[in-house]
């Protein structure tokens, strides 16, 4: 027995660091998961407030930059309503949207705390919390384009997966002109390839979709965390093998990581609802 | 080690981990070269500190910079791992420690040569345990061995010129 003492007490070092390293691994993997509430980042009240008051400076210095951004927004959304105003629906249109679904985006604005761009998992942190109604779940969109969704909320904060996550998909879809005279439609799933945040990527068009380079590349309206529509990026390189039957696409995204400072947080009033619903057909299925 | 000597090293430890959250965690450079400076909080404990100490001390300085970075346990695998190897790099880089005197380790008392050995095979260490565990496993494997690459080089040269800073 006091063999077995001397050789534990010999060796105490080595096992000190497995142990710390089974921890580490632990913490690790615990901190993977999409409903695990863990104490070790950001949405943490006292690291998020440090964070927030050495963001203040670089904030202030931002303002020119958000102030072009908002300018943009603005003009943009003039340009909608005003053709919002002046459509008027085709003759013999028989489907009209129901005003609860039409309705069913409401949105918030949050400041971003925390942000990285380099990782092959990135996070942000924004300074809004259960206390302002968000929940997990909820998609976050910045003037620009899509930037993530909601993975968890402590009172005044929340940690968001931006789209820049290895395992982060976005169901989107292709616009233009001959897609929409021909009434084709071109979705598939939008994901990041690690590599560069300016890009992602678009693996699953058919390759017989009339597209091509400089075509916009949005939500599409399937789509059930963010507004159908949003920008997400422009295609900037296309390309098919013979043998293949979908293009490989390299959308440039229309957010700039590096200088987010305001987004709004979408919450899509019905998507309980729906989440509901498909989950119990499904269920029957089986 | 007296009372004087500790309060120096809880200092030096407040300075580099505010460095670290504060300033450099914004400076990442073309996306690939990040610097993690607060390694040489654990790479300059004194020589006579306890290994059970050293590493309980480097997985303590991990933890918190997880906080802060979102990656919790990515850092602390990291630190605890040269935390641990700390102890055998410094007997295999100066085999004739003991026999002469007590090493410091410091730019000042290691000499440049030996000391930028030291900083660096530690610092490659802990970059290539951190990149490769971020990134969960071996998938985006060029990249970041890239990533490791640019950081060692930008880690180790922070950590020489602060040292020049702190000596003179």
């Amino acid at each position: 027995m006091s063999q077995l003492f001397r050789l534990i007490f010999r060796i105490r070092n080595f096992l000190l660091f497995a142990i710390l390293e089974l921890v580490s691994f632990w913490l690790l993997v615990k901190n993977n998961h999409y409903w695990d509430v863990s104490f070790f980042n950001t949405s943490n009240y006292y690291a998020a407030k440090t964070l927030e008051s050495s963001n203040y400076v670089k904030n202030y210095m931002n303002l020119g930059n958000v102030n072009d951004q908002l300018i943009a927004e603005n003009a943009q959304l003039k340009k909608a309503v005003s053709a919002m105003q002046s459509f008027k629906p085709r003759e013999g249109d028989y489907y009209k949207v129901d005003s609860a679904f039409a309705r069913r985006f409401e949105f918030k604005v949050a400041k971003v705390v925390n942000n990285t761009v380099g990782l092959s998992k990135n996070y942000l942190t924004i300074d809004k919390g259960t206390l302002d109604g968000i929940e997990p779940g909820m998609g976050v969109i910045c003037p620009q384009g899509v930037v993530g969704t909601v993975m968890q909320c402590s009172e005044h904060f929340s940690r968001v997966y931006s789209i820049l996550h290895s395992e982060s998909k976005v169901s989107s879809e292709i616009k233009n002109l001959t897609l929409r005279t021909k009434n084709d439609k071109a979705l598939g799933i939008a994901e990041w390839g690690g590599l560069n945040p300016k890009i992602i990527n678009l693996n699953t068009i058919d390759r017989f979709k009339p597209i091509k380079q400089g075509d916009s590349v949005v939500t599409s309206e399937q789509n059930v965390i963010y507004p159908s529509g949003t920008m997400i990026g422009k295609i900037r390189k296309l390309s098919a093998k013979q043998d293949q039957a979908f293009f490989d696409i390299e959308v440039e995204l229309a957010t700039d990581f590096r200088n987010l400072s305001y987004v709004y947080i979408v919450n899509n009033k019905l998507k309980k609802e729906q989440d509901l619903l498909e989950q119990s057909t499904t269920e029957e299925k089986k | 080690m007296n009372s004087q000597t500790v309060i120096k090293l809880v200092l030096t430890f407040v300075i580099y981990l505010v460095l670290q959250i504060v300033v450099l965690r914004n400076f990442v450079f073309f996306d690939v070269a990040f610097c993690f400076v607060y390694i040489a909080c654990i790479l300059l404990l004194p020589d006579e500190v306890d290994p059970i100490w050293v590493i309980l001390i480097s997985f303590l300085i991990g933890l918190l910079v997880d906080i802060f970075y979102n990656t919790a346990g990515v850092h602390a695998s990291a630190s605890v791992m040269i935390g641990y190897l700390r102890g055998y790099i410094i007997k295999f880089l100066f085999p004739t420690k003991g026999v002469e005197n007590e090493i410091t380790i410091s730019l000042k008392d290691m000499g440049g040569e030996r000391f930028v050995r030291y900083v660096a095979i530690l610092t490659i260490i802990h970059h290539s345990m951190l990149f490769f565990v971020e990134a969960g496993g071996f998938q985006f494997f060029l990249i970041t061995v890239l990533k490791i690459i640019c950081s060692v080089i930008f880690t180790t040269f922070l950590i020489i010129i602060l040292q020049y800073v702190r000596g003179n």
